[in-house]
């Protein structure tokens, strides 16, 4: 018997969400396969991605890679929605009993999926971030209209505040091509960003954030508001 | 039956770090100024003890969890906005000057800038 159709959204397809897509959906694919995985980006695959993420072919990254995804996993569910996320849509994206997987690379576009969330009756965000070296998983869960786990922005003032432009605004473009980042510390955060998704799909969530760094060699999970085990919804 | 020891016990998280130490009957402030250079806590680190915002002067009970929140991640965009790092650099030069000037320990991100800003401008 498998589980009820459910919709897990990934949003930011970059250097996390490169890194996280291929695995997330051979495990749909092979454990969940009535899901239907959804890939959403409004960016265009450009040559200096190639150093951190796998490049099939230009275009728009959602796209592209959702085509790749769905030439490779038989029974799985694969779309992509080659748009930004913003006040604008967000609420046509991102709807009552998904799964969210947030890998985008700016507060803003956090703030914005966090609070449209904020008003849904059963949703799960996953969001990873990270600097050069160092990073963070957040969950934010709603369930039955109550919260279970914090919204990105109760504990994260910077993503609270985060009022800048959203990517595909004037001014975003120069930010990306400003900001090194390291394809191991992508892979890091994807890496954690399953395993919270693990986690809430089998209803054994531990934690609430946890935070890595890979020169440390350390991850650190934080509770703040109990040690409750998040059951899995039916 | 618990020890006296035991009973003074606070927890402290900041980002990857945590301590149990003997703190109960501190304020917050005070731990703060004595933790930073260990745990490198900033300045803008939100303190939260058991799930909830305190102010610098709350004082700590046997057995809370205090917290000093790291910020969250971004994408590594501190290093090359706020230290001046010439984004029309080949990637793999700005990467390996952000890496030859990160401290050993992983700063709070104000920290980093402040600390960045002062290597750099040597």
């Amino acid at each position: 018997m498998t589980s009820p159709r459910f919709d897990v959204k990934v949003i930011g397809v970059g250097g996390t969400g490169g890194a996280l897509v291929p695995f997330l959906a051979r495990f749909l694919d092979a454990h969940e396969p009535s899901a239907r995985l959804t890939l959403i980006d409004g960016d265009e695959f450009e040559a200096r991605n190639r150093e951190r993420q796998a490049v099939p072919a230009y275009g728009n990254k959602a796209t592209v890679v959702a085509a790749e995804l769905a030439r490779a996993c038989d029974r799985l569910s694969v779309r992509a929605v080659p748009e930004y996320v913003g006040e604008g849509n967000v609420a046509t994206l991102v709807e009552d009993g998904d799964y969210v997987l947030l890998a985008v690379d700016n507060h803003p576009t956090r703030r914005v999926v966090s609070d449209h969330c904020g008003r849904l009756r059963d949703v799960i965000v996953i969001s990873g971030g990270n600097d050069l070296h160092d990073g963070n998983v957040q969950v934010f869960i709603r369930q039955g209209g109550e919260g279970r786990c914090a919204p990105l922005t109760r504990y994260h003032p910077e993503i609270a505040r985060a009022l800048g432009p959203l990517p595909g605004d004037d001014g975003c473009d120069v930010q990306a091509a400003a900001s090194p980042q390291l394809l191991v510390t992508n892979l890091a955060v994807a890496s954690a960003m399953l395993n919270a998704f693990y986690a809430c799909l089998r209803g054994m969530l531990a934690y609430e954030e946890v935070y890595f760094d890979i020169l440390a060699g350390r991850m650190n999970p934080v509770v703040r508001g109990g040690t409750r085990q998040w059951p899995r919804r039916e | 039956m618990a020890t006296p020891g035991v009973m003074s016990m606070v927890a402290v998280v900041h980002g990857i770090h945590r301590l149990t130490l003997p703190l109960a009957g501190r304020a917050v402030g005070g731990v703060r100024h004595a933790l930073a250079p260990v745990l490198n806590i900033g300045a803008e680190a939100m303190a939260v003890v058991n799930g909830i915002a305190v102010g610098e002067d709350y004082v700590l009970a046997p057995d809370d969890h205090l917290e000093f929140v790291r910020l969250a991640g971004e994408k590594g965009a501190i290093f090359a906005q706020d230290v001046g790092v010439c984004p029309s650099h080949p990637v793999e030069e700005r990467i390996r000057t952000c890496a030859q000037v990160k401290p050993p320990h992983p700063l709070s991100t104000a920290a980093k800038v402040t600390r960045w800003r002062t290597i750099l401008s040597r």
